[in-house]
Parts: structure tokens; C-alpha cells; sequence
């Protein structure tokens, strides 16, 4: 016998229906959070862009800030900032109730390639001298005296014009360098570390250390002289040795920053970092410095003779720089960048300055020398480049004059 | 042949009553997520929006501007800040007089 159990057929509908319904009340919430959440990201995302925007406008204070963006009450972001070697960083977190944004980036000053001098030498009253295949382009500050073409050891000037570029008369003294940074630098080559640092003992145990710049910067400190290789570093790491470091080319080095009295780096490395020494640095032949790297002796002695050495068909991107904190009357500090070898960037030096390979860029130098086996020759070049038209478009440098002001986003970091 | 054997008045008038209120809750949530594709909606908005402040931002237009979407406007203003490169830009989304989202973002005018 078959019945028409209605009420039951009408109960389980009223079941079914209760199911969808419940379904599609779960989707409509869902949906809601969905694109709250997406509002509220792209919100702090453009907290956060807006923030480093503001930032490559201003000048960078250090510390932790928290701030009302627009003067709105309703965007706020925190900002922590400090120096990484010669670069800034910056680190900024857009918050909104639980939900926050955050975004790290190392910054340095914009080098505009029409703007920027390609030679600044200081006026010693020694005529600047050409010689050879040297090509200067660009816009050059030079001494009172002028520059004319010489010939030496049978070589004679070949190009057509002596510098390709407007000529202005320099003065007797550099310009200034940024000395939050370079005392920054130079109070780690004393050995010296921030309170903030999480400090350990080198002990080569560890193959591979990666650093993210959200946390504490990682100091790896070595009595002693040691050899970094077969080793992968990446990050916020600084290596801070008191005796001489060997880096061979076998080590993997990112963003880290190694401070020690010498450094030698072996040919055929690859990497980026800063590396500073106090006493003198030498790299080996067809080294690649990747952007952004510095190459740096920080003369913190008043006794000492600075050298840096950029080996032969070495190539760096970025800033070499030698710089006696104090000069003593004899003694010189020499920055030598040897035949073939490129610098993309910033040349600085307060002492002397030998060319052999090119530089495209800007050069700033106290003096030029030119060795050759029959003399020493002061403000001379020979078979050198200085182009600074064929710095990349937006090149970011490091800060290493106070006359680099605007700053902009050299790297993101992780 | 088998016998059908039907349900009382009252079984069925309960039946019905209950039918009815599953239809008009189904119908209800049905309109409800319905009504979630605003969010859809401001989504495409906000997608233009973005596309203003790209343009703004990479092609240094900084005139002031309004877009219209149908019911939706899109006002753009440009103020100046304390530093010369350095530009406010204020959008607003409107539908008649009604604000539905307003934010500001920092542009750099470089050369």
C-alpha cells in the first residue's frame, strides 16, 4: 500500500533547504571577509608604497617611528631605519587592527647621470694630465691650472679632445663625505657593535647562514686571521674580524658586510657585499662585484698608508672608496684600480687615485698617479675611461657624499 | 492495482506551510549572496582606481581628474605637499553623494 506522507516529504525538503540556504549564508560571510581583507591589504600595501615614497624625499631619521601617514588618524606605519654599511635601510610595517603589511628595502642616493660630474680633482696647482687612449666624458671639476695632453715614455694623447664634457674649477678641498656613515663603519672596524646586535664567536662551523634584514643584524666576530670558504652567506650578517680575512672564490656572499684590518679576495670570485678593511684590501684578478657592492679601506689610523687594490679585469657595481680619516703628512693613501678592470658607480678617494681601467661614473680624488717602470707622474691618466653617460639611467649609488640627498629604493630584501 | 492512501487535511496544510517558509528563506539567502556581488562591483571600481594611481604615479599625470562607471564617479585631486617632488594624491569613489571609498597616497614627481 502507498501512502502520500506529505508532512515527511515536506520535512525533508525543509532539510534540504535548510542545507542550501546554510551554504549559501556561509559563501555571502565569506565572501564579505574575502573582499574586506583584500580592502584592507591594498590599503597597506599603498600605506606602505606611499611611505617609501615619502621617505625618498626626506631625510631618514634613525630609530623607530610611528606615524600618522596622512595626517588622517586612520593610516598609521612604523618605521625602523639604520645604516647598513654604506646604504640605508629601511623597514616599514602599515598596520590596521590585526592585520599588518610590511616591507624592507635598502636605499641610497640617485645618481643622475646629466646632473653628476664624472671627475671632481681637487686644485693642487698640478696641471691634470692626459696620456694615451683616456677618455673623460662628462662634466669635470678641475685644478686652476687646467688640463693639457702629455706624452710619456713615447705615448702621445689619441683622442680628439681632452674631456668631452663642461670643465669648472675645483677647489682645494673634496666634497664633504657623509660621516654618519663612514664613523658608523669605522666604529665597527674598531671592534666595536651596537646593542642591538645579536653577537656570536666565528667558529666556520656553519656552511650556510641566511639572515633575514626583519630580524637583529647577526655579528660574527673573529680574533685572528680567517679564511671564508665553501660557505654560503646571505643577508644581515657582518663579519667582524681583528686579524686578516682571505675570502676565496668558492664562498657564496649576499648583502653580508665584512669589517676586518685586511682583507684579500681571491680571483675569480662573485658575489655582492660590502667589504671594508682599516689597513688595505686587495682583490684578486676577474673578481665580480655584484650590485650593490662597496669596496673600502677606512684609514681609522693616523699612521697607516691605506691601499685598496682592484685586481685586472675586475668588475664592481656599486662604490669603491679609500678614505684616511685622518691625514698624516707623508703618507698617502692609494686607491688602484688595476688594467680592465670596470667600477659602475662611485670612485672616491682623499688620497691618491691610480686608473688603468674605466670607470663609469662619477670619480672623486685628492690627486691622480700613474706608475709606470721609468716614473711616478702626479694628476696624470694613462689609457684610462671616466664616462659617467654610460651610468645606467636611475643608477642608485651609496651614500657616500653629503651632496647624495635623494635617496630611492636600491633593493627589496626578504 | 495498489491502494493510495491520502494524507489527512491537516497533514498537508502543514506541509504546505512548510514549503512556503523553505521558499521564501531559500529565496532570501538567494538574494543575499545576490546582493555580494557589489562587492564584485567595487572590486572592478577599485581596479580602476588603481589604474588611475598607476598612471599618476609612472606617467607623472598630475592634473586632476574625474571618471565616471555608471552610477559610480571617480574623483582624482593632486595637492601639492611641503616638498616639491613630492605629490598628495586623493581619490574618492562616489555613487550620487554617497562616499563609498576615499584614500590617499604619496606620489614622487621626479624629473
Amino acid at each position: 500500500m502507498l501512502r502520500g506522507y506529505a508532512l515527511y516529504v515536506a520535512i525533508m525538503i525543509l532539510f534540504m533547504v535548510s542545507l542550501i540556504c546554510g551554504s549559501l549564508l556561509m559563501l555571502y560571510d565569506l565572501n564579505d571577509k574575502e573582499y574586506y581583507i583584500y580592502e584592507t591589504d591594498r590599503r597597506l600595501r599603498n600605506n606602505v608604497e606611499s611611505t617609501f615614497n615619502e621617505l625618498s624625499t626626506a631625510e631618514i631619521e634613525q630609530g623607530v617611528i610611528v606615524k600618522d601617514l596622512f595626517g588622517e588618524k586612520r593610516d598609521s606605519v612604523e618605521m625602523s631605519s639604520g645604516n647598513w654599511g654604506m646604504l640605508s635601510y629601511i623597514s616599514v610595517k602599515a598596520f590596521s587592527g590585526d592585520r599588518s603589511r610590511s616591507k624592507s628595502a635598502l636605499m641610497g642616493p640617485l645618481l643622475h647621470s646629466k646632473e653628476e660630474y664624472a671627475i671632481y680633482l681637487a686644485n693642487s696647482n698640478k696641471t691634470f694630465s692626459l696620456c694615451g687612449n683616456t677618455l673623460i666624458k662628462g662634466k669635470c671639476f678641475i685644478p686652476e691650472s687646467g688640463v693639457k695632453r702629455i706624452h710619456i715614455d713615447g705615448i702621445d694623447f689619441m683622442g680628439d679632445q681632452l674631456i668631452e664634457g663642461d670643465q669648472e674649477k675645483s677647489t682645494s678641498a673634496l666634497p664633504e663625505i657623509r660621516k654618519e656613515f663612514t664613523d658608523h663603519v669605522a666604529s665597527y672596524l674598531q671592534g666595536k657593535f651596537d646593542d642591538k646586535d645579536s653577537v656570536m664567536i666565528f667558529t666556520g662551523d656553519s656552511v650556510k647562514v641566511l639572515r633575514s634584514f626583519r630580524e637583529r643584524t647577526l655579528v660574527m666576530k673573529n680574533s685572528g686571521p680567517m679564511v671564508l670558504e665553501n660557505i654560503e652567506y646571505r643577508g644581515k650578517i657582518i663579519i667582524q674580524a681583528s686579524g686578516w680575512v682571505e675570502i676565496k672564490n668558492t664562498a657564496i656572499l649576499e648583502d653580508i658586510v665584512i669589517m676586518a684590518p685586511v682583507i684579500f679576495i681571491d680571483e675569480g670570485f662573485k658575489g655582492s657585499g660590502q667589504f671594508f678593511a682599516s689597513d688595505s684590501l686587495m682583490t684578486g684578478n676577474d673578481c665580480k662585484f655584484l650590485y650593490p657592492s662597496v669596496l673600502a679601506v677606512i684609514g681609522i689610523k693616523d699612521t697607516a698608508s691605506a691601499m685598496l687594490n682592484l685586481g685586472e679585469g675586475s668588475k664592481v657595481m656599486g662604490a669603491v672608496f679609500n678614505y684616511q680619516q685622518k691625514q698624516a703628512v707623508n703618507n698617502r693613501n692609494l686607491l688602484s684600480l688595476s688594467k680592465d678592470s670596470e667600477v659602475y658607480g662611485q670612485v672616491y678617494s682623499n688620497g691618491l687615485l691610480e686608473i688603468k681601467g674605466s670607470v663609469y661614473g662619477s670619480v672623486v680624488c685628492e690627486k691622480f698617479i700613474l706608475r709606470t717602470n721609468s716614473s711616478i707622474y702626479e694628476n696624470h691618466l694613462l689609457d684610462a675611461t671616466v664616462d659617467i653617460s654610460k651610468l645606467p639611467e636611475g643608477f642608485i649609488g651609496v651614500s657616500l657624499l653629503k651632496e647624495n640627498k635623494d635617496l630611492d629604493i636600491l633593493k627589496w630584501l626578504n | 492495482m495498489a491502494k493510495l492512501k491520502g494524507a489527512t487535511l491537516v497533514e498537508a496544510i502543514i506541509a504546505m506551510v512548510i514549503v512556503s517558509i523553505c521558499s521564501a528563506a531559500f529565496f532570501s539567502c538567494f538574494q543575499l549572496v545576490i546582493s555580494s556581488t557589489k562587492s564584485i562591483r567595487m572590486g572592478k571600481i577599485m581596479e580602476q582606481v588603481e589604474d588611475i594611481k598607476y598612471k599618476t604615479q609612472e606617467e607623472k599625470d598630475f592634473e586632476d581628474d574625474e571618471v565616471e562607471l555608471g552610477d559610480v564617479k571617480i574623483l582624482k585631486t593632486v595637492k601639492d605637499t611641503d616638498h616639491e617632488k613630492l605629490k598628495l594624491l586623493h581619490i574618492e569613489v562616489k555613487e550620487g553623494e554617497v562616499l563609498l571609498e576615499d584614500f590617499n597616497y604619496f606620489v614622487v614627481k621626479n624629473d
